[in-house]
C-alpha cells in the first residue's frame, strides 16, 4: 500500500470522522422527512409536465386547459353524484366541500379525494401561470437595484458600482424576458418553496457539516506524528518532510469522499423523497420560481440540473479551499481542536466582514469575496443575488483567486517545513 | 564514513552544540553524556531533524542535508522516545514504517518476519501494540530501526525497558551489525557499551570530552581509583573529601570506590582498581557526588 494509501486510512478510520458522518446523513435524512408532507403534491407537476410539456407556450396552453377542463369536469361530475351542484372551479368545490374532504365518514371515498386533491394543485399551476407571467413583466431591475443599495444603505462609490452591476444585469434581464426562458413550470415558488430548502436549507447543511469534518480531519491528520511521537522516526524516514505532502493528498482526497459520500447520500434520499423527474431541464429562472421578493433570475440560462451540477462543484470547490486552510493552519498548530477554534473565528470574521466595511466604499465588495460569504446562501449562486455580490463572475473569481492564493500560501508551509526543525 | 565539521547548534543565544568535530567509521559508537548536555541534539542533527547553526555533517564527502531521501534511505534511527500507532499491530506499524522508507511491499513483508523473530516478539507480530509491555515495544523500535538494513544506525537508549536477557540478545545482535555499517548508540547506561563499542563519545559542556577507545578514556584516570573500607559513621567526612563512585555493605563497614585525585593523600589501606568506563563517566561529570 503506498503511503498515501495509509494517510487516507488513518483519517477515514478515525472515531470522529465516522461518527460525525454518520450523525450528519441521520440529521439530513430527518431534514428532508420533515418535509415530505409535499411530495406528493410536488408528484402531480411530473404528471402534467409528462402530458403537456413544461415550455409555456400556445400549444402547451391549449394542452394544459384540456387538461384542467378534464380534470375540472371529472370533479364536478363526482360533486353532481354527490352534493347535485357543480363549480366553476375545483378551488369553490372545496371552499365549500372541506369538511367532507378531511372527515372519513364523508361522501367522498378516498380515490375522489385523492383526484380532487390533485386536480386541485393542476388548477393552481393553471391559474398561477398567467399570475406569474404577467408580474414577471412588469420587474424593473432598476427599482429593484435602487431598493437593494437603500436596504443596503449604499452611497457614493460603492451605490455607483452596485447600479452599475445591476446595469449589466439588466441587460441579462432582458435577454431571459426576451427568450421566453422564465415561461416555463416549475413547483410553485410561493407555495413550496423547493429552491431556498434544496439550495439554501438542505446545501448549507452539507456544507458546513463537511467543513467540520474536514477541519478537524486535516488537523488530525497534519498531526498525527506529533500526537503519537512518531514524528521522529517519520521524518527521518526516507520519505522524510516529503510525508506531510502525501498529508496534503489524503486530506484533499478524504475532502472529496467525505464530500461525495455525505452530498451523495443526502441529495439520493432528497430526489427519492421529491419526483424531480420530469423537471430536471425546467430553466432554473422559471417564473414559478418565486419565493419572496423578486423571483430567482440567473446570469445564465440554466436548467435546474445544471444549476444542481455547478452549485455540487461549488461545494466540492468550497471544500477544498476549507481543507487548504486548515492545512495552512495545522502547520503552525498542533492541536486539531485549536486548529478547528482558529478556523471558527477565521470564518466568524468573513462572514461578519462585509458588515464591517464603509457602505460608502468599494471595499464593502472585496469583503464579500471570501469563500464565506460565498457559502452564506448557497441558492443565490450564479442568480442576482443584491447589491454586494451580484457580479457575473463572482462565484469564479471568489473560487479561482482564494485557490490560487491557498496552493501558495501551502507550498509556502510545505517549503517552511522542510528547513524546519522537527524536536 | 560519516565527518561532523566544527558543528555548532544555537537555540536562540542557548548554545546547545559548540565546535563538534567527529568522525565515524563502521563499527560501534557509544555517545554518553548527562541529560541537557546536547546529546540528542547531536543525534537529531545526525538524523537530519534538525539543522546546525554552523558547520556541517558530511557523508562521504556529501553534506547530508543537500543528500537529502539518499541520506536518510542508509539511516535507521531509534529515538528516545519511541512512538508508535497504538491500534496497529507490529506488522502493520512496520508496513507503514517501510512505505516511508520506500521498501517493496513483498521485500517488506518478508523483512518484517525476519525482523520480528529476530528481536523475538514474532509471536505477538499480529495483536495491537496497545497491550504491550515497554520492552516489548522498545523491540519493535529496534526492528523498525532496521527495516532499510540501513548503513547508519543511530539507537537512542536502546535498552531502555529491556531485561538483562534482552539486553544480552540486544548486544549480540549490534555486535553482529556492525561489521558493515556505523552504530551510534547513546545510553546512561554504560555497562551497555563499554565491552562492544569500539569507540566512546563523551560529551560535557556541549563540547566533546573524548572521543577514544574504552581503554584510553580509562587511563585518563588510572591511578586515581581506589576502593577501601570503612565505617559508616566516618563516610559522610570521607565523601566530602573523596568523589565516591558506589558503595556497598560489607559486615559492619562500608565499601566504598573512590577517586582520590592527590597521591600525597594515599593510605595504605586503599588498594587500587583499575578504572572502568563508568568510574570515568562519574568522575567527570561529578558535579553533585562529592557532599557538602
Amino acid at each position: 500500500m503506498n503511503i498515501k494509501k495509509y494517510e487516507i486510512k488513518k483519517i477515514l478510520s478515525s472515531p470522529i470522522v465516522i461518527v460525525l458522518m454518520a450523525i450528519f446523513i441521520a440529521f439530513n435524512c430527518l431534514i428532508i422527512s420533515e418535509n415530505s408532507y409535499c411530495g406528493k403534491e410536488l408528484k402531480v407537476l411530473n404528471k402534467i409536465v409528462d402530458k403537456v410539456g413544461y415550455k409555456i407556450d400556445d400549444e402547451m396552453l391549449s394542452n394544459f386547459s384540456e387538461l384542467y377542463n378534464e380534470k375540472l369536469n371529472k370533479v364536478n361530475e363526482i360533486s353532481s353524484k354527490k352534493y347535485n351542484k357543480t363549480y366553476k372551479s375545483i378551488g369553490e368545490f372545496l371552499d365549500e366541500n372541506q369538511f367532507d374532504m378531511e372527515n372519513k365518514n364523508g361522501k367522498l371515498s378516498k380515490e375522489e379525494k385523492q383526484f380532487i386533491k390533485e386536480a386541485k394543485v393542476i388548477e393552481s399551476y393553471y391559474i398561477l401561470i398567467d399570475k406569474f407571467q404577467s408580474a414577471y413583466e412588469k420587474i424593473d431591475i432598476r427599482k429593484l437595484a435602487e431598493y437593494s443599495i437603500k436596504s443596503y444603505n449604499l452611497s457614493g462609490k460603492a451605490a455607483e458600482t452596485a447600479r452599475k452591476q445591476y446595469g449589466k444585469f439588466e441587460h441579462r434581464f432582458n435577454e431571459l424576458k426576451n427568450n421566453g426562458e422564465y415561461k416555463n413550470l416549475f413547483f410553485i415558488g410561493e407555495t413550496y418553496k423547493m429552491h431556498s430548502f434544496l439550495f439554501k436549507d438542505i446545501f448549507t447543511k452539507i456544507i458546513y457539516e463537511i467543513m467540520i469534518i474536514m477541519v478537524l480531519a486535516t488537523a488530525y491528520i497534519i498531526n498525527y506524528e506529533f500526537d503519537n511521537k512518531t514524528h521522529l522516526i517519520a521524518y527521518s524516514s526516507k520519505r522524510g518532510r516529503h510525508l506531510i505532502k502525501d498529508k496534503l493528498f489524503a486530506a484533499i482526497a478524504v475532502s472529496l469522499i467525505v464530500t461525495t459520500i455525505i452530498m451523495g447520500i443526502t441529495l439520493g434520499v432528497y430526489f427519492i423523497v421529491f419526483d424531480y423527474s420530469s423537471l430536471l431541464n425546467v430553466p432554473i429562472s422559471s417564473c414559478f420560481n418565486w419565493e419572496y421578493g423578486e423571483p430567482y433570475m440567473s446570469w445564465w440560462n440554466m436548467s435546474f440540473i445544471n444549476y444542481l451540477f455547478f452549485i455540487i462543484v461549488i461545494v466540492y470547490l468550497c471544500e477544498l479551499i476549507f481543507t487548504m486552510i486548515a492545512f495552512v493552519i495545522s502547520k503552525s498548530v498542533k492541536n486539531s481542536y485549536v486548529v478547528f477554534f482558529i478556523f471558527a473565528i477565521i470564518l466568524g470574521i468573513g462572514i461578519m466582514l462585509p458588515s464591517y466595511m464603509p457602505s460608502s466604499s468599494r471595499l464593502i465588495f472585496a469583503s464579500t469575496f471570501t469563500p464565506f460569504t460565498l457559502i452564506f446562501n448557497p441558492s443565490l449562486r450564479f442568480m442576482e443575488s443584491g447589491p454586494l455580490t451580484t457580479f457575473k463572475y463572482y462565484e469564479v473569481i471568489t473560487i479561482g483567486a482564494w485557490s490560487a492564493a491557498l496552493v501558495v500560501l501551502s507550498t509556502i508551509c510545505i517549503k517552511k517545513f522542510k528547513t524546519q526543525n522537527i524536536d | 564514513m560519516l565527518l561532523v565539521n566544527n558543528l555548532s547548534k544555537y537555540y536562540g543565544k542557548f548554545c546547545a552544540l559548540k565546535d563538534i568535530n567527529l568522525e565515524f567509521d563502521n563499527g560501534i559508537y557509544g555517545l554518553i553524556a548527562p541529560n541537557g548536555a546536547g546529546k540528542t541534539t547531536l543525534i537529531k542533527m545526525l538524523t537530519t531533524l534538525i539543522f546546525p547553526t554552523k558547520g556541517e555533517i558530511l557523508y562521504n564527502g556529501t553534506n547530508i542535508v543537500d543528500m537529502d531521501d539518499e541520506y536518510r534511505d542508509i539511516l535507521g534511527y531509534l529515538p528516545q522516545d519511541f512512538g508508535y500507532y497504538k491500534n496497529y499491530t507490529p506488522t502493520q506499524f512496520l508496513m507503514y514504517l517501510s512505505a516511508l522508507k520506500g521498501i517493496d511491499k513483498n521485500k517488506a513483508e518478508k523483512k518484517i518476519k525476519e525482523l520480528l523473530e529476530l528481536v523475538a516478539i514474532d509471536d505477538v507480530a499480529d495483536k495491537k501494540m496497545k497491550k504491550f509491555s515497554g520492552g516489548m515495544i522498545q523491540r519493535v523500535g529496534i526492528a523498525q530501526a532496521l527495516l532499510n538494513d540501513p548503513k547508519i544506525l543511530i539507537l537512542d537508549e536502546p535498552t531502555a525497558g529491556l531485561d538483562p536477557k534482552e539486553r544480552m540478545r540486544f548486544k549480540n545482535i549490534i555486535s553482529e551489525l556492525s561489521r558493515d555499517r556505523i552504530i551510534i548508540i547513546s545510553t546512561h547506561i554504560v555497562s551497555d557499551i563499554e565491552f562492544i563499542a569500539n569507540e566512546i563519545v563523551m560529551i560535557k559542556d556541549h563540547r566533546i570530552l573524548y572521543k577514544d577507545s574504552t581503554s584510553n578514556i580509562c587511563k585518563s584516570i588510572e591511578d586515581k581509583v581506589y576502593e577501601t573500607e570503612i565505617q559508616f559513621n566516618d563516610s559522610h567526612d570521607f565523601k566530602k573529601k573523596y568523589i565516591s563512585l558506589s558503595e556497598r555493605q560489607e559486615g559492619e563497614n562500608m565499601k566504598i570506590r573512590f577517586i582520590c585525585e592527590n597521591k600525597k593523600e594515599i593510605k595504605s589501606t586503599w588498594a587500587k582498581v583499575n578504572p572502568n568506563l563508568e568510574d570515568v563517566f562519574l568522575y567527570e561529570y561529578n558535579d553533585n557526588l562529592k557532599e557538602k
